[in-house]
């Protein structure tokens, strides 16, 4: 649920990363806290298990100015992926503005990365919030491991809803489509709310499975 | 989802009724912050770059008191205090708001609820008047909203990867 600012010139959105355990969410904010330059990024905070499994959330908060005459700041949150964990999982989802949902690529994984889906569409609901309605990007990871399932076996799996998301490839333990999908998602998330309050944007005009095709 | 919005003018009484509150108990820094952990006003001694951490944090803890209270069948917990050495937090909710204060030994827990109650009643109405996106940058025509992405969203380091 985006907040905006006025006295401040600020705008918040928030971006939740979700996804079945170990599929590699608090990676990639690892590598995004990396990789993002000082005067963009704040602290990381992971709240972890002693066995540094997400016990809570992993929390990171970026700013950017890419909407003119505002500041824009991004909170990205991760869930724990471990089952018990769901009313957790739950709380995070409180006021999201954009997804990414972390799907394992191994073969095995197949049956959990369904199952995390399906819970992630489940706990929206209990806010009577629908996948469809918000921008949310499939990102398909640990593509580098050998016993990998295709792409197109991840999308028949994942992306059969009405609104079909855009997918990225990535290998986030190496960096490899973290900054990518970020952008990407935070591209549609900001598209997302000039439309609703009716101003021109470079995307004003189209369909929100068209403003997923551009990326 | 719309999301909602604070005008300057609202955004400026939060403002004065925080640095009041931060006066009247003696508090190092007072926070106001949504249920999603959005910091929506604050004032403090010193400005940090942890502020952003802090409201999500206490989002967080709130968020799971709540759960506890449920399981043990309470409504709700409508208040949290962190007794530290040298450093405390008092949280309380304010409407669907969650007002934070950070103080030290130069004042007592008793005197920040004191005036956290008494800064809750002058801020309930203020919370009362955001409503949706009644307010939003559409309505300041001198600053209509369009998309920057000529150094990428994050600046030059924050380029999409090929």
């Amino acid at each position: 649920m985006s907040f905006v600012n006025l006295g401040k010139k600020e705008i918040n959105f928030k971006i939740v990363y979700y996804g079945p355990p170990l599929s590699g969410k608090t990676t990639n904010l690892e590598q995004l806290h990396e990789i993002m330059p000082d005067d963009v990024k704040g602290k990381m905070t992971m709240l972890s298990t002693q066995q540094d499994r997400t016990l809570y959330f992993d929390f990171l908060p970026l700013q950017s100015s890419a909407i003119k005459g505002f500041v824009s700041r991004f909170q990205l949150y991760t869930v724990p992926g471990q089952q018990i964990y769901n009313q957790t999982r739950k709380i995070v989802l409180t006021g999201v503005d954009g997804l990414v949902f972390v799907a394992d690529s191994q073969w095995e994984m197949m049956e959990v990365n369904v199952e995390s889906f399906e819970n992630l569409q489940e706990n929206l609901k209990t806010y009577n919030r629908a996948l469809e309605d918000i921008p949310y990007i499939l990102q398909f990871n640990k593509r580098d491991l050998p016993n990998i399932a295709p792409s197109h076996y991840l999308e028949f799996l994942l992306n059969g809803g009405p609104v079909k998301a855009l997918c990225k490839e990535a290998v986030a333990v190496k960096g490899k489509g973290v900054n990518d999908t970020l952008n990407t998602v935070c591209k549609m998330v900001m598209t997302q709310f000039i439309e609703a309050h009716n101003m021109p944007s470079d995307g004003g005009n189209k369909e929100p499975a068209d403003r997923a095709k551009d990326g | 989802m719309p999301g909602y919005a604070i005008s300057e003018e609202q955004s400026e009484k939060l403002n004065t009724a925080l640095s009041d509150l931060a006066v009247q108990a003696e508090a190092d820094a007072v926070f106001m912050s949504d249920c999603g952990g959005n910091m929506i006003a604050h004032f403090a001694q010193s400005e940090s770059s942890a502020i952003p951490t802090i409201a999500a944090l206490a989002a967080g803890s709130f968020a799971a008191t709540r759960e506890l209270a449920t399981l043990i069948g309470e409504p709700t917990f409508h208040l949290i205090y962190h007794q530290g050495k040298e450093t405390s937090i008092y949280m309380q909710s304010v409407l669907d708001f969650l007002l934070l204060v950070i103080f030290g030994r130069s004042t007592t827990v008793g005197l920040v609820k004191l005036y956290v109650e008494k800064a809750s009643k002058e801020l309930e109405p203020i919370l009362k008047a955001i409503d949706g996106i009644s307010e939003t940058p559409a309505k300041d025509s001198a600053h209509p909203l369009e998309l920057d992405q000529s150094s990428g969203i994050f600046g030059p380091g924050g380029q999409p990867t090929a």
